[in-house]
């Protein structure tokens, strides 16, 4: 057992805290800000997951298994064979996709349109709703009459019996609300419905879209699958809700790791403080030695302090990082739904497990922090040895150590990131690279200082020349805040250059892309069946106008390939549209004639990079009549989705499945026409019910930027977030370095130095280590970039792009460090203004 | 009378830059029990080097030092640190009492770092001491609040309440005035005859060493007297 140090040298250090206030405030501040941060995003990203897993595993309710089709979905037959024909009990059909309630702020149900008596076993919350005689009739006899959930009524403003309208496709169609489902929160936006209606609203015929079972043992599954069709599959819920959960992983681990390095600054803040601490009492540890306080029990004591100051910042962190994660819930759950899942309002979700991973972090980052100050003071074997240009050339000699662990740290961090192809290594090795340089800074700092800069210095007006040549002879604390500072800028340039490379990329795709002029499409969902298409007498209409030289069509739908789902288009193109494919890879040859007649397709860059395709691999797809292969002719940038997909022309898409219309007509104008002019007459095709989408090829540019800004809004949070964690330890450095020469300064001010002066000597001090820190920032900010774009982004997303330098993201990191500088010594200057010479004389 | 210390054929030496400096050679020095010495010689020659050796803080190059019938020198620093905690009692020219600590506060550690528990006991033997070194009424006040000779009496206190056999006082009057010094070297001195101590001071001046019962006049190279 750990033995404690007397009870009366805790009670010295508990005063030490107590009476210097700021030390303790800026220690508890530095560490639960960095906890806050990882916190916040962990609480935020969990709860967004969860709110996804959560409502994903409410409406699979007890399946096992399902069994799903083509885009036309599956003939319900085929539910009746397996029923009654083969005596399979656990099944049920089921219709799912999505309508929209309010046309001006389009708020989207899930409606779910079951067989109630087939649910008890899946979905108890079903039953439970139609379980009195006089809603089951409703449920059954009412057209479009729904259930949905009092909180969802109350959203959308309608009570029992009420009629609302939604929006599906070009339909509007009125609901009758007939009775209520639970109250539960992942039952909200969520409508259902008899399976009849369904099939009305979405126009299935005698179709539904998937069929739940629930199976427990292989020989069932084995006895399924070969009853069923070649264009059927059975497929497990637990794959289902992986392939989920995979989906959002790269966005996840991004901002995990984004958090993370706030956490790396806090842990600069975390040594400062301590480190300071220790010297500050070197003299008391030098009295404890000699009257008999062993080192073991001075370090014992060094860390139990800094176990109860980091449990407190633990806390303190929980809390902050609670209250920040409501704000980033929302940046999140819009990301969430902008790209993964449709989610509405996520509920805060702080689990047993995220407050004990924030009293771990908090705890165990500041115990490893504080070990090498603890161990300083161990070794404290008298009251002389805490002298300061002791400590300063110890300091210097560990310099030495520092730069040779930074190589190997260096060294180990690009062989994980090249050699390893995980996005896992491709973090750490970043961050172990980050760290190399953190610790080679110091070194480079003190060279650089000695040759480059020095030699002009004795030109600087006197307290300016003080504050500068002090930098360098107190490198032990102005180190620790050159390196925090470094770090935050580095990443602030490294996710500038990222993201700005990243944006250039897509706006540039984007004018590529999009080659017609104007284009008009279906409101539908992607989740919705494929039901919706534009009538060919509409499209005959809309291509014959005036003005109009050309024009594509198409439709996104998922196609399956018997293991895996995959986002298909179907696109009938001109040469012009298919000239805007931007081709990293392509067989030779006549690739337009190729992909217009032959069984071939064209895959996304990210499609390639996950699906382990190369150019001229073939893929398997279950087709209406069975499964069929298609050649790989081309791979062509894209950035619309990170799980990427699938091109084929229709002509060949509608020799293997049904034909299903499209949802996309891209008209290509003459070249004079004004295409906001012939939006107008475009227009007038259209009945307002018909709730069609036409937009420029400008508007959807602009607004594809826009979901683009808003996908990366939280990354800017994260690093304003992390440069505000870099000022803390700026200011614990300047303050603890002021307090240490108290007595230097109030000399100074004894011989006639003005406060104006010290102050001048403070604010010139931290402006010069911030310049330091941006000049060293942007070799680490390059790297970060370069690893970012080439190696995280490939390996997250799949996507490749160039880096692109701004030089305003230059200047702004520039001029970030300067106003850490300036915020930074603003209060260390105000004290100075307020301090008594006479006092700082007396107490030596 | 007994001898309480003994130094036998000491070297010691530091290294500094990349040179070796003797600050002692063959050193041998008997000092009594219930004695007082004094250490005195100019800056630099070891004096307080001398009073390191002799408390385990610093050991030496070659030979034993023996407090006591132990020979700290064989004893890991562990050892020695417990080992000062139990016989030897300190006292410095700065004070360095403990700034967060009260002055009862100041004295009561040496009792709790040797494991006297009971607060009735540690109570009455603080008042004591307090008392005795005339600081009664200043129990509950912080050392910022005391003057330096107050100060200076505090750390006395501190040194001798939980009983060590040996006091090492480092030029104790040296941040003190004349009247002050006095008051503090009465006190040290009469420790030596009320309670038996046994006392080495380090200090430069010859009218404090005259107060010894003997001195050790230490002078470059390690060479004494």
């Amino acid at each position: 057992m750990i033995k404690l140090p007397p009870k009366i040298l805790w009670l010295a250090s508990f005063r030490y805290y107590l009476m210097h206030p700021w030390l303790l405030t800026l220690t508890l501040l530095g560490l639960a800000s960095g906890v806050g941060i990882v916190i916040a995003i962990d609480i935020a990203v969990s709860s967004a997951q969860n709110q996804v897993d959560k409502t994903v595993t409410t409406l699979m309710g007890e399946a096992t298994h399902q069994i799903i089709g083509g885009p036309e979905g599956i003939d319900q037959s085929v539910f009746v064979d397996l029923k009654v024909n083969h005596g399979i009990h656990h099944i049920s059909p089921v219709i799912s996709g999505y309508v929209y309630h309010n046309r001006r702020k389009p708020v989207s149900l899930n409606v779910f349109g079951v067989a109630p008596f087939n649910e008890a076993n899946f979905r108890p919350f079903v039953s439970s709703s139609v379980s009195n005689e006089k809603t089951l009739g409703r449920f059954f006899t009412t057209p479009f009459g729904v259930l949905l959930t009092p909180e969802t009524a109350r959203a959308i403003g309608v009570k029992e019996n009420d009629h609302f309208t939604v929006f599906i496709g070009t339909k509007t169609m009125s609901l009758q609300v007939i009775g209520f489902l639970p109250n539960d929160a992942t039952l909200n936006n969520l409508i259902v419905t008899d399976i009849a209606n369904a099939q009305s609203l979405f126009g299935l015929g005698n179709r539904i879209t998937r069929i739940d079972l629930s199976l427990h043992d292989k020989a069932s599954v084995k006895k399924i699958e070969q009853l069923l069709p070649d264009n059927l599959q059975l497929i497990s819920t637990q794959s289902h809700k992986a392939g989920l959960e995979q989906l959002t992983q790269a966005f996840r681990t991004n901002l995990r790791a984004m958090s993370l390095l706030a956490l790396l600054i806090g842990v600069f803040v975390v040594f400062t403080t301590v480190r300071f601490s220790v010297f500050n009492r070197m003299q008391q540890f030098g009295l404890y030695r000699v009257s008999g306080v062993t080192g073991g029990e001075l370090q014992r004591l060094i860390i139990i302090e800094v176990f109860c100051l980091s449990l407190v910042a633990s806390v303190l962190g929980l809390i902050g990082g609670a209250l920040l994660a409501d704000i980033l819930i929302k940046l999140i759950t819009q990301t969430f739904s902008d790209h993964y899942f449709a989610l509405e309002n996520t509920q805060l979700d702080i689990s047993f497990i995220t407050v004990v991973k924030a009293l771990f972090l908090g705890i165990c980052v500041a115990i490893l922090t504080a070990y090498l100050p603890a161990r300083q003071a161990a070794r404290a074997q008298a009251v002389t040895v805490g002298e300061r240009m002791g400590m300063e050339l110890a300091f210097e000699k560990s310099l030495r150590n520092a730069t040779k662990t930074g190589l190997a740290f260096g060294l180990f961090g690009i062989i994980l990131i090249v050699l390893s192809n995980s996005l896992a290594a491709g973090f750490v090795g970043l961050f172990l690279c980050v760290l190399s340089f953190a610790l080679i800074a110091p070194g480079l700092f003190s060279h650089l200082n000695a040759y480059l800069f020095q030699r002009h210095w004795h030109r600087l007006p006197l307290p300016v020349l003080m504050g500068l040549r002090d930098v360098k002879r107190s490198l032990s604390r102005t180190a620790v805040a050159l390196v925090a500072m470094v770090i935050a800028l580095s990443a602030t340039i490294g996710v500038a250059l990222m993201v700005g490379s990243f944006r250039l990329a897509v706006s540039d795709w984007l004018d590529n892309t999009l080659q017609a002029d104007v284009y008009i499409s279906l409101p539908d969902n992607l989740a919705n069946p494929a039901t919706q298409k534009f009538d060919p007498r509409q499209i005959a209409q809309m291509t014959r106008l005036n003005n109009v030289r050309t024009f594509s069509q198409g439709r996104h739908l998922y196609v399956n390939s018997g293991t895996h789902k995959y986002l298909l288009m179907m696109l009938d193109v001109p040469l012009q549209g298919f000239k805007g494919f931007d081709f990293l890879q392509q067989l030779p040859g006549d690739l337009y004639q190729q992909f217009q007649h032959t069984d071939t397709i064209l895959v996304t860059e990210p499609f390639a990079y996950h699906q382990h395709i190369t150019l001229g691999d073939s893929i398997a797809l279950n087709t209406a009549s069975g499964k069929h292969t298609f050649k790989v002719i081309g791979i062509y940038r894209d950035y619309a989705s990170e799980s990427g997909k699938i091109t084929m022309s229709q002509s060949v898409f509608e020799k293997y499945w049904p034909a299903i219309g499209v949802t996309t007509i891209g008209l290509y104008l003459k070249d004079k026409a004004n295409s906001q002019q012939f939006i107008q007459s475009l227009r007038g095709l259209f009945t307002q019910s018909q709730n069609i989408s036409i937009r420029s090829s400008e508007e959807i540019r602009q607004k594809s930027l826009l979901v683009f800004d808003r996908t990366f809004l939280i990354t800017e949070v994260l690093r304003i977030l992390i440069l505000a964690v870099a000022v803390i330890t700026v200011i614990v450095s300047l303050m603890s370095w002021q307090l240490e020469r108290r007595r230097e300064l109030a000399v100074s001010q004894a011989i006639g130095f003005l406060p104006r002066q010290l102050q001048q000597q403070l604010y010139s001090q931290s402006v010069f280590m911030s310049l330091n820190a941006f000049i060293f920032s942007i070799p680490l900010g390059l790297f970060i970039a370069v690893v970012l774009i080439y190696i995280i982004n490939k390996r997250s997303f799949g996507w490749s792009m160039a880096l692109v330098m701004e030089p305003s993201q230059f200047f702004y990191a520039g001029l970030s460090a300067l106003i850490a500088a300036l915020i930074a010594a603003a209060y260390p200057a105000w004290q100075i203004s307020q301090s008594s010479p006479r006092e700082a004389l007396q107490q030596g | 009378m007994s001898s309480i210390i003994q130094l036998k054929n000491v070297d010691k030496s530091y290294q500094d830059a990349n040179q070796k400096r003797m600050i002692f050679k063959d050193l041998n020095l008997t000092i009594e029990q219930n004695s007082s010495l004094a250490i005195i010689g100019r800056s630099g020659t070891g004096k307080s080097t001398l009073l390191n050796l002799i408390s385990g803080i610093d050991i030496p190059d070659r030979g034993e030092i023996v407090i006591q019938d132990q020979n700290i020198v064989v004893l890991n620093e562990n050892q020695r640190t417990l080992y000062r905690r139990q016989h030897i009692g300190f006292i410095f020219q700065a004070y360095n009492l403990i700034p967060t600590l009260t002055v009862a506060e100041n004295v009561r550690m040496p009792l709790e770092l040797c494991g006297l528990s009971q607060p009735d006991n540690i109570e009455t033997l603080v008042r004591a001491k307090l008392t005795d070194v005339g600081l009664a009424d200043r129990y509950d006040s912080f050392p910022e609040q005391l003057s330096g000779g107050e100060q200076q009496r505090v750390a006395i206190a501190r040194a001798i309440i939980h009983q060590p056999a040996l006091i090492l006082a480092d030029e104790p009057t040296g941040n003190l005035d004349e009247e002050n010094g006095q008051r503090v070297l009465n006190l040290l001195f009469d420790l030596v005859r009320r309670e038996g101590k046994t006392l080495i001071i380090v200090t430069h001046s010859h009218e404090i060493a005259a107060m010894a019962s003997d001195t050790l006049r230490v002078t470059e190279l390690g060479e004494h007297d």
